[in-house]
C-alpha cells in the first residue's frame, strides 16, 4: 500500500485535546443560549450561535485528519474557538454580553483569513500577511475602543437582537467618542479596501489554478462570497440607508442560511477533492487496462493532475536511482512537490510535480497507487513476454540443433555410404548386380534429399545466412508454392525476429496455398521503416468470414510467435476477396542483427 | 581433397584413389590443414567441403576466393551439403572460372565426380544438376519474367549450360546438331539480355547470376 503521508495525525495530542472540548463546548453554548432571556428567538439563536463555533471545531478536526499536511484544520478550529464567545451575547451579565459583541468583527476578519488561506491554510505572500496583521490591528483598536468607550453596546446581528434593551456595557470608561468614531471609520473603509482586494485575489488564483484546484476554490468561493456580498447589502442596508423592515427580514433570513453554508464549503471543497480523485484514479485504470507504455503512463497522469511540469521516474535498482522513461535522471528539488512510491517499503516509482499539487494529497494518492499498479502490471507484461520469448527461443534453438544434427551426423553418414556403395557396385561383375546396388543408391539419394528437406524445414540455413527473403524464396522455390515475394528493403534484423517473420510467414504462405484454392496467387511483400518490419502475405482467393472463422491453432501459434518478440499480427478477410495477414514487428534501434 | 568428417574422407579416399586419371596427392581434415598442404603440393585441383574448421559456414569458400590469388590455374571443387543456390552465390562473386559447386553426395558418382575435376582443371565452370534444377523450377518475383518467354527446349538448354556444358556436350546430351544448340543459345542470350559469351565459364557465371536474382 502506498502511503503518501502517515496518517498519525489522528492520535495527535492536540488533536485530541481539541476533539475532548469539543462536547463541552457546545453543550455549554446551547445552554447559555437557551436559558438565556436576554434575547429574541433565544432556541433559533441558541442553535445558530452554537454553529458557528462547533460547526467550524468539528469541520476543522475532520479537515486536520484528512490532510494533516495542510494548516486549513487548525484554522478552523481556532476559528471554531474564536467564534464561541459570539454565544456569549445570550447572556444577561452585563459583561459577558459586551464582550460577546465585541468578539463579532474579529470573528468577520477571521473569515476573509479563512477564504485566503485556502486550501493550505497559509496565506502566500507578505503582502497578504501584512495586510492581515493590519486589518485585525486596526480592528482590535476600534472593536477595543468601541468596549471602553460606548456605555451600551448594540447586538444586531440576526437571531441576535435584544428583546428588550441591550446590557449596559460596564468596561466603558472614559468617553473618546471622536477617536473611536474615527477609528470605526477607518476599519470601515480599510475592510471595504480588504474585502475587495481578497476578491481580487481569490479570482486571479482561481485564473491561474491548476483544474482540481480550481473546482475547489470555485465551490469556497461560491458558499463564501454569497455570505459577503449579503453581508454587505445586509449592513448598509440596515445601517447606512433605511430599508423596508420586509426586505430587511429578508435578507437576515438570507444571512443566516449564507452564514450556515459557509463552513460547509470548506467540508464539500474536501469530498470535491475525494470524488475527483477517485474519478481520476479511475481513467488512470482504464488507460491502464488499454495497454500503456512508460511514456504513455507519463503523459496520463500529468493529465490526470493537470500538470504539464510533471515528470515521473522508476526506480533503478541497477543503480539506486530513479530513471524516467527518457532515460534522465530524477531526484528531489526544492520548490517541487516529490511523491515516493514504494511498495513494502521498497522504492518503485517517483514523481516530479508543481508544488501546489501539495494541495492534493487525495489526488496524488490514487495517482501514485495506479502508477504502482502499472509498474506492478508492466512488469507482469514484462515477465510474461520473456517467457514466451524464452520458449519460443528454445524450440528454435532446438530446431537449429536438429539440423545440425540432421547434417553432421546422419547426412554424412549417407553421404559417406553413397560412396561405398558405388565402390561396391564397381566390384560386382555381374549386370544385374550392379543395377540392384545402382538401385539402393538411388533410394539413398532419395533419402539424402529427403533429409534435406527436413533439417531445413526444421530450420533453413539460408535464413540465417543471408536473412529473410532469401530464406522464403529459397523455401517458395523448394516446394514450389506459387508466390511472388517482393522485397521493399528488408534489412537485417535480431535472430529471434527474423526466425519470428520467417516462420510466421512460412506459416501465412502454407495456409494460403492450402485454402486459398488452386487457382490463388500468394503475393508476400516484406518491409522495413523506421520503427520496425512489416510483412504481409496475401491470396486472392477464396477467403473466409471474419467472425466466423474458428481461430485455427495456427493463427493462434502465429500471433503468440510475433508477441514474443513484441510484434503484432492482424488478419483481414472476406469471402471471394481472399485473406491478407500483416504482421509488424517494431525494432529497437541498436540492437544487433546478424554478423 | 578436404572435409572434416573422418567417414566422408575414408569414403572420398577409396573413391578417388581409385579413379583413372586423378592423383590423390592429400586428404586434410580442416582450413588450416589444407592451406599448408596446398602451399606444400600446389595440386591442380582442390575438392573441399564448404562447412569445416576453423571458419564454419565459408571455409571453402573463402579458400576458393584466396586460392585464385595463390595459383589462379588452380581449380576448386566445393561440396555442399545444401541444395540451395544462394549459399554458393558467393564462390562465383570470385569468378567462376575453374570452380565447380557440387552437392556432397556427387563423389558417390565417379563418372560426374571426374568429369567435375576435369572441367575445372581446365578452367571451366560446374554447378550441380540439382541446384540448376532449383533455379529453374521457381515462378519468379518479377512481374514480366524474361525466363517466361523462353521456350521449353530453350529452358533444357540454358540448364545444360548452368551445368557447365559445352555446346557440343549440350548437343549431345539434348540429341540435337551443335549448330542448332547454337542457334538456340543465341537466342536464350538475347531474351535474357546477357550478351553473347563464348567462354563457357563466363556464360555459367553469366547464368548464375541471372538466375540467382530473384
Amino acid at each position: 500500500m502506498s502511503r503518501l503521508v502517515p496518517t498519525s495525525v489522528r492520535t495527535s495530542v492536540t488533536w485530541r485535546v481539541v476533539a475532548v472540548l469539543v462536547v463541552p463546548l457546545t453543550v455549554l453554548s446551547l445552554w447559555i443560549g437557551l436559558t438565556s432571556e436576554n434575547l429574541q428567538n433565544s432556541e433559533l439563536g441558541a442553535l445558530y450561535r452554537t454553529y458557528h463555533s462547533s460547526a467550524p471545531m468539528v469541520i476543522g478536526l475532520f479537515w486536520w485528519a484528512r490532510r494533516p499536511a495542510s494548516r486549513m484544520g487548525p484554522l478552523l478550529v481556532a476559528f471554531g474557538f474564536m467564534c464561541w464567545p459570539l454565544a456569549l451575547v445570550a447572556s444577561t451579565s452585563p459583561a459577558l454580553f459586551s464582550i460577546g459583541v465585541t468578539m463579532q468583527s474579529p470573528t468577520f476578519v477571521t473569515m476573509f483569513l479563512l477564504i485566503l488561506a485556502f486550501p493550505s491554510g497559509r496565506l502566500r505572500t507578505r503582502f497578504e500577511v501584512a495586510a492581515f496583521a493590519g486589518w485585525y490591528l486596526i480592528d482590535v483598536l476600534a472593536a477595543g475602543g468601541n468596549l471602553l468607550t460606548y456605555p451600551g453596546l448594540l447586538s444586531l446581528t440576526p437571531l441576535g437582537l435584544c428583546a428588550a434593551e441591550c446590557p449596559p456595557n460596564p468596561f466603558a470608561m472614559g468617553s473618546a467618542r471622536e477617536v473611536v468614531d474615527l477609528l470605526g471609520w477607518v476599519e470601515f473603509w480599510y475592510a471595504v479596501g480588504a474585502i475587495l482586494g481578497t476578491l481580487t485575489l481569490y479570482l486571479w488564483r482561481l485564473a491561474r489554478a491548476s483544474r482540481p484546484l480550481r473546482r475547489e476554490l470555485i465551490t469556497v468561493g461560491l458558499t463564501s462570497s454569497l455570505f459577503m456580498i449579503i453581508v454587505v447589502i445586509f449592513y448598509i442596508g440596515t445601517l447606512i440607508i433605511s430599508i423596508p423592515p420586509e426586505t430587511a427580514a429578508a435578507l437576515s433570513v438570507l444571512l443566516i442560511l449564507s452564514r450556515v453554508l459557509f463552513p460547509i464549503g470548506f467540508l464539500i471543497a474536501l469530498f470535491q477533492a475525494d470524488y475527483y480523485a477517485l474519478r481520476a484514479g479511475g481513467r488512470l485504470m482504464r488507460e491502464l487496462a488499454a495497454g500503456s507504455s512508460p511514456e504513455r503512463w507519463r503523459d496520463s497522469v500529468s493529465s490526470a493532475v493537470d500538470d504539464p511540469s510533471l515528470r515521473l521516474g522508476f526506480w533503478e535498482p541497477a543503480t539506486g536511482r530513479y530513471r524516467e522513461p527518457s532515460g534522465a535522471g530524477l531526484m528531489a528539488e526544492p520548490g517541487r512537490t516529490w511523491v515516493p512510491i514504494e511498495r513494502d517499503g521498497d522504492p518503485v516509482a517517483a514523481l516530479s510535480t508543481d508544488p501546489a499539487l501539495a494541495d492534493e494529497p487525495e489526488l496524488l494518492e490514487q495517482v501514485a497507487e495506479a502508477t504502482l499498479i502499472a509498474v506492478v502490471h508492466g512488469d507482469l507484461e514484462g515477465e510474461l513476454r520473456a517467457s514466451r520469448a524464452r520458449l519460443v527461443e528454445a524450440g528454435d534453438a532446438e530446431r537449429r540443433r536438429i539440423q545440425r544434427d540432421l547434417h553432421d551426423s546422419a547426412q554424412q553418414r549417407l553421404v559417406a555410404l553413397r560412396i561405398h556403395l558405388t565402390l561396391a557396385s564397381e566390384r560386382l561383375e555381374r549386370p544385374e548386380e550392379r543395377a540392384a546396388i545402382e538401385g539402393l543408391g538411388e533410394e539413398i539419394d532419395a533419402a539424402l534429399d529427403d533429409l534435406r528437406s527436413v533439417a531445413s524445414t526444421a530450420y533453413p540455413p539460408v535464413l540465417a545466412r543471408m536473412g529473410v527473403s532469401a530464406a522464403l524464396r529459397s523455401v517458395c522455390r523448394r516446394s514450389a508454392l506459387p508466390v511472388m515475394i517482393i522485397d521493399a528493403g528488408l534489412g537485417r534484423h535480431p535472430e529471434a525476429v527474423e526466425n519470428a517473420i520467417y516462420f510466421v510467414s512460412l506459416e501465412a504462405i502454407q495456409n494460403a496455398a492450402k485454402h486459398a484454392g488452386t487457382a490463388a496467387t500468394v503475393r508476400v511483400e516484406l518491409g522495413e521503416d523506421g520503427e520496425g518490419v512489416t510483412f504481409s502475405i496475401q491470396d486472392d482467393g477464396t477467403g473466409f468470414e471474419p467472425g466466423g472463422a474458428v481461430r485455427g491453432q495456427g493463427l493462434t501459434n502465429m500471433a503468440d510467435r510475433l508477441a514474443s518478440v513484441g510484434g503484432r499480427l492482424s488478419i483481414e478477410t472476406m469471402p471471394g476477396r481472399g485473406t491478407r495477414i500483416v504482421g509488424r514487428v517494431p525494432v529497437v534501434a541498436g540492437s544487433v542483427a546478424h554478423a | 581433397m578436404a572435409d572434416d568428417s573422418l567417414l566422408i574422407r575414408e569414403a572420398a579416399r577409396q573413391m578417388l584413389g581409385a579413379t583413372p586419371g586423378i592423383d590423390l596427392v592429400a586428404i586434410c581434415a580442416d582450413g588450416t590443414e589444407l592451406a599448408r598442404t596446398v602451399e606444400q603440393h600446389r595440386p591442380d585441383v582442390v575438392v573441399t567441403d564448404v562447412r569445416m574448421p576453423p571458419g564454419g559456414d565459408d571455409e571453402g569458400v573463402r579458400f576458393a576466393i584466396d586460392a585464385r590469388r595463390i595459383d589462379p590455374h588452380m581449380g576448386v571443387v566445393l561440396l555442399t551439403q545444401y541444395a540451395e543456390p544462394s549459399l554458393g552465390a558467393a564462390l562465383f562473386e570470385g569468378g567462376a572460372n575453374g570452380r565447380a559447386y557440387l552437392l556432397k553426395e556427387r563423389i558417390g558418382d565417379r563418372a560426374e565426380l571426374r568429369a567435375a575435376i576435369e572441367v575445372v582443371a581446365g578452367g571451366g565452370t560446374v554447378i550441380d544438376p540439382a541446384i540448376v534444377q532449383q533455379l529453374l523450377a521457381t515462378p519468379r518475383s518479377r512481374r514480366s519474367d524474361p525466363l517466361d518467354e523462353l521456350t521449353s527446349r530453350e529452358l533444357e538448354i540454358l540448364a545444360e549450360m548452368a551445368e557447365g556444358k559445352s555446346n557440343a556436350a549440350i548437343a549431345q546430351s539434348l540429341v540435337l546438331t551443335k549448330h542448332a544448340v547454337e542457334k538456340h543459345i543465341g537466342s536464350i542470350f538475347q531474351k535474357l539480355e546477357l550478351g553473347d559469351e563464348q567462354d563457357v565459364s563466363r556464360r555459367v557465371a553469366a547464368v548464375l547470376v541471372y538466375l540467382s536474382k530473384d
